[in-house]
């Protein structure tokens, strides 16, 4: 059949082909993606009849050898190393990565033997779990959940889920004031659809702290982010020793304690910083850089340093300046009558155990405790070094109080607890055996102090390193889920809103408050007992309220009351003056790692 | 020697464990990607914890490599993908032609002949402007462009990498070389084609 393509007006067809031709034509062909014939003479014919496109042709040709001319960008030293560490840490944590790509070999009879040592190992599993639920506390699921998240680990995790089970009860109350509900407000976890009726009021700690566990875990699977972190060597030797999986626990973040208006515009700046890589948001970063009135956790921050010995002596100095002492120094002075003079000295130090530290570990702990602003206002200023490239959050280090050199002795008009400096384990060389023997003054308790951790044990290291492994605020922003999401939004009337993420990296549309006026601070925060509910009968609210945080003002006594719904609120009572008697400062406790930035 | 081995070997031994061989995998092809990454996110910074990642990543999944494609061009899919996920998770901008400037600060000031020694611009000069026309297009349009360019990977290459049609290639490469070629044009000095350049 033979066409005639005519235009509306008769004229040549040849000129609606030509209009019709296709431009993108040009690039195909000069990129050598024509395979038709037909269509290379199509355009070699097209540009022979158009000077333009021809000129068009050219210019791509000659842009293409510009661009192939530019100037390579070098690789970053460091970075295989950095992928090396990344890889080792990861399969150290998750398994081999070759175990599922890892061909079985050998004969059928292999496969057997292993078939059924899969079947004893479930059915051991499965034991093990019917026995857990019938003899444990429902703070043990949280462990179970651990290994339903992290199947790949089972056996660590296994390992961990006794030693786990006491830990997390201890916990239990606490967690109950940590997660607070609220009508109206979505719940933190999706909880993945089930249903986990709440009985009673422990399930709340239960349910928030399985599924912040469980997602942690899977966060931590998941990671492909982990930075070079100094304790390989006592995670290598941690995976040949369960019983050192103790340090393996993730707890949910306790609630801050009250917030200052400095405290606030402190976080609000560390939360801009570049070096936070702007991940975290002010309300996020509460969790981390606020004290926990409620556990007194000891929160982590990482400083990831070009030097670490200048970045060392840097933060002496800083903290100096921000009445943060070395703790020897405080006992010196109690021990010799007040002796002010050495204050703003760099603090002597266990030299040799130091270097030792630093060469096994690349880095340097301190212990620093001191009234939050202190500290807020030390990493301000820390932040602002340039010495320090990169500063980094973390979840809480689970080591005990006597790693830290402190030990708890009493408990002030708040409840909190204080802790006496740890003769044995201060390492400083100025302290004589006999001045280790003298009793504290309890005014030394309430002194900002810091000291070098120098005495950790591998149970200690193992921890720390797993605290860095879990960091937040890393460049892999791996730290999303379950964690308090800050807004900053101050409303008119004072409220700090934020929202949750549940675990599946989504955002809830929920808040929590920060509400603050001239004589109380309340600090609410929704959880619904029920995953995935918002039923209200699911919701219970806890308020935790509390005079604002001035060192000369009294404190209120905390009550315990009940809503109209039955549940229990902690809340300010009157005001209960106690003249004569120095209020304790609200202390915030923090590990501080320098860590050489793996870049340098 | 390592070295003088192919990739499908360096792979099947790095699947058995030898990190050895990895090692070299990572040594063959960090720069290349390193490179390509760093035109195509603009940030070095960016771009090297996308390598990072990238290399992790392949080594985690290194076993659900087929080898019907390159390596390289496998490589750069899981980097590209890590890279476009950091950016959602960022939320970072997307550069668009429209909000660019008019002129970088590159662009010579004073464009009369009499004033410019010659015509013939210098090496760096010229790259640099090259790299400040590439540096505007949108980044959907840049990234095919240097995929095809600087990376040499066919059409077919490059839809897999970025996830689109190959339809959808062709025409982006077009107008992306169309749009970079208005770019240079207004960046030339006056008088100058980008075939003098």
């Amino acid at each position: 059949m033979f066409f005639v393509l005519l235009t509306w007006d008769g004229a040549n067809p040849f000129r609606i082909m030509k209009s019709e031709f296709d431009p993108e034509l040009i690039s195909a062909y000069l990129d050598g993606e024509l395979t038709s014939k037909a269509d290379r003479e199509l355009v070699e014919q097209h540009l022979a009849e158009t000077s333009a496109d021809a000129q068009m042709l050219d210019d791509f040709r000659q842009m293409g050898t510009l661009l192939r001319e530019l100037p390579s960008e070098s690789t970053p030293p460091g970075l295989r190393e950095a992928v090396r560490n990344q890889i080792e840490r990861e399969t150290l944590l998750s398994h081999p990565v070759d175990k599922a790509r890892r061909p079985l070999r050998g004969s059928r009879i292999v496969q057997m033997v292993a078939s059924v040592s899969l079947l004893m190992l479930i059915s051991t599993v499965g034991t093990f779990y019917y026995m857990s639920q019938q003899m444990t506390s429902k703070s043990d699921t949280s462990a179970l959940v651990m290994m339903e998240a992290s199947p790949q680990s089972s056996d660590i995790e296994t390992d961990r889920l006794v030693l786990e089970s006491a830990k997390k009860s201890e916990f239990g109350s606490s967690l109950n004031l940590a997660t607070e509900h609220k009508e109206n407000d979505l719940a933190v976890m999706d909880g993945n659809g089930d249903e986990n009726g709440d009985e009673n009021g422990a399930g709340v700690a239960v349910v928030t702290s399985e599924s912040v566990v469980a997602s942690k875990t899977r966060s931590m699977k998941r990671s492909k982010a982990v930075r070079a972190a100094p304790a390989l060597k006592e995670l290598r030797a941690a995976k040949l020793a369960p019983a050192a999986m103790t340090g393996f626990t993730e707890e949910i973040p306790p609630l801050p304690a009250v917030l200052s208006k400095k405290s606030i515009n402190f976080i609000n700046t560390l939360a801009t910083s570049p070096k936070l890589h702007g991940i975290l948001k002010p309300g996020e970063l509460v969790r981390y850089v606020t004290s926990n009135t409620i556990t007194q956790d000891v929160n982590i921050v990482e400083l990831s340093v070009v030097d670490v010995e200048e970045a060392f002596g840097t933060v002496q100095v800083l903290l100096s300046n921000n009445e943060i002492v070395p703790a020897s120094q405080i006992q010196m002075a109690h021990s010799d009558g007040d002796n002010d003079s050495s204050k703003d000295q760099p603090t002597p130090f266990d030299k040799p155990s130091l270097e030792n530290q630093k060469k096994q570990e690349g880095m340097v702990a301190l212990y620093v405790e001191a009234s939050q602003e202190q500290v807020l206002n030390s990493l301000v200023q820390l932040d602002g070094l340039k010495n320090i490239r990169q500063l980094y959050v973390g979840t809480v280090p689970n080591l005990t109080d006597s790693s830290y050199g402190v030990e708890p002795v009493a408990e002030d008009e708040t409840g909190l607890k204080k802790f006496e400096i740890n003769q044995e384990t201060t390492s400083s060389p100025l302290i004589s055996a006999g001045e280790k023997s003298k009793k504290q003054p309890a005014t030394a308790l309430d002194a900002p102090r810091w000291r070098v951790l120098t005495n950790l044990n591998e149970l200690d290291k193992m921890s720390l390193a797993k605290s860095l492994f879990t960091q937040t605020g890393n460049r892999k922003g791996y730290h999303k889920e379950a964690v308090v999401m800050g807004k900053n939004k101050k409303q008119s009337s004072g409220t700090h809103a934020g929202e949750y993420k549940n675990k599946k990296g989504k955002r809830d549309a929920t808040s929590f408050s920060v509400v603050q006026s001239a004589d109380s601070f309340s600090y609410q925060i929704p959880v619904h007992l029920t995953p995935g509910s918002k039923n209200k009968s699911n919701s219970r609210e806890i308020a935790v309220n509390a005079k604002p945080f001035n060192g000369n003002s009294p404190q209120k006594e905390k009550t315990l009351s009940e809503n109209k719904h039955g549940d229990q609120l902690i809340s300010a009572g009157k005001d209960k003056q106690k003249p004569g008697k120095q209020i304790p400062k609200n202390h915030l406790r923090l590990l501080l790692i320098i860590s050489l930035n793996e870049g340098s | 020697m390592a070295e003088n081995k192919t990739d499908q070997e360096l792979i099947a031994e790095s699947v058995s464990g030898q990190t050895k061989a990895f090692d070299m995998l990572m040594l063959r092809y960090q720069d290349r990607l390193f490179n390509a990454l760093v035109q195509v996110l603009r940030d070095r910074e960016e771009a090297r914890d996308v390598v990072q990642e990238a290399f992790v990543m392949a080594w985690t999944k290194l076993a659900s490599f087929r080898g019907e494609s390159g390596f390289y061009s496998w490589l750069f899919r899981v980097a590209y993908n890590i890279a476009m996920s950091r950016k959602r998770k960022k939320s970072l901008p997307t550069t668009s032609i429209d909000n660019q400037p008019a002129s970088g600060s590159i662009t010579p000031e004073d464009h009369h002949p009499d004033n410019q020694p010659s015509h013939q611009m210098e090496t760096s000069e010229r790259q640099q402007l090259v790299r400040t026309a590439l540096e505007k297009l949108p980044e959907e349009y840049r990234t095919v462009l240097i995929l095809k360019e600087m990376e040499s990977f066919k059409y077919e290459q490059i839809a897999e990498i970025v996830g689109v049609p190959l339809g959808t290639v062709r025409s982006r490469i077009h107008r992306a070389r169309g749009l970079l070629r208005e770019n240079l044009l207004k960046l030339l000095p006056e008088g100058e084609e980008i075939c003098q350049a």
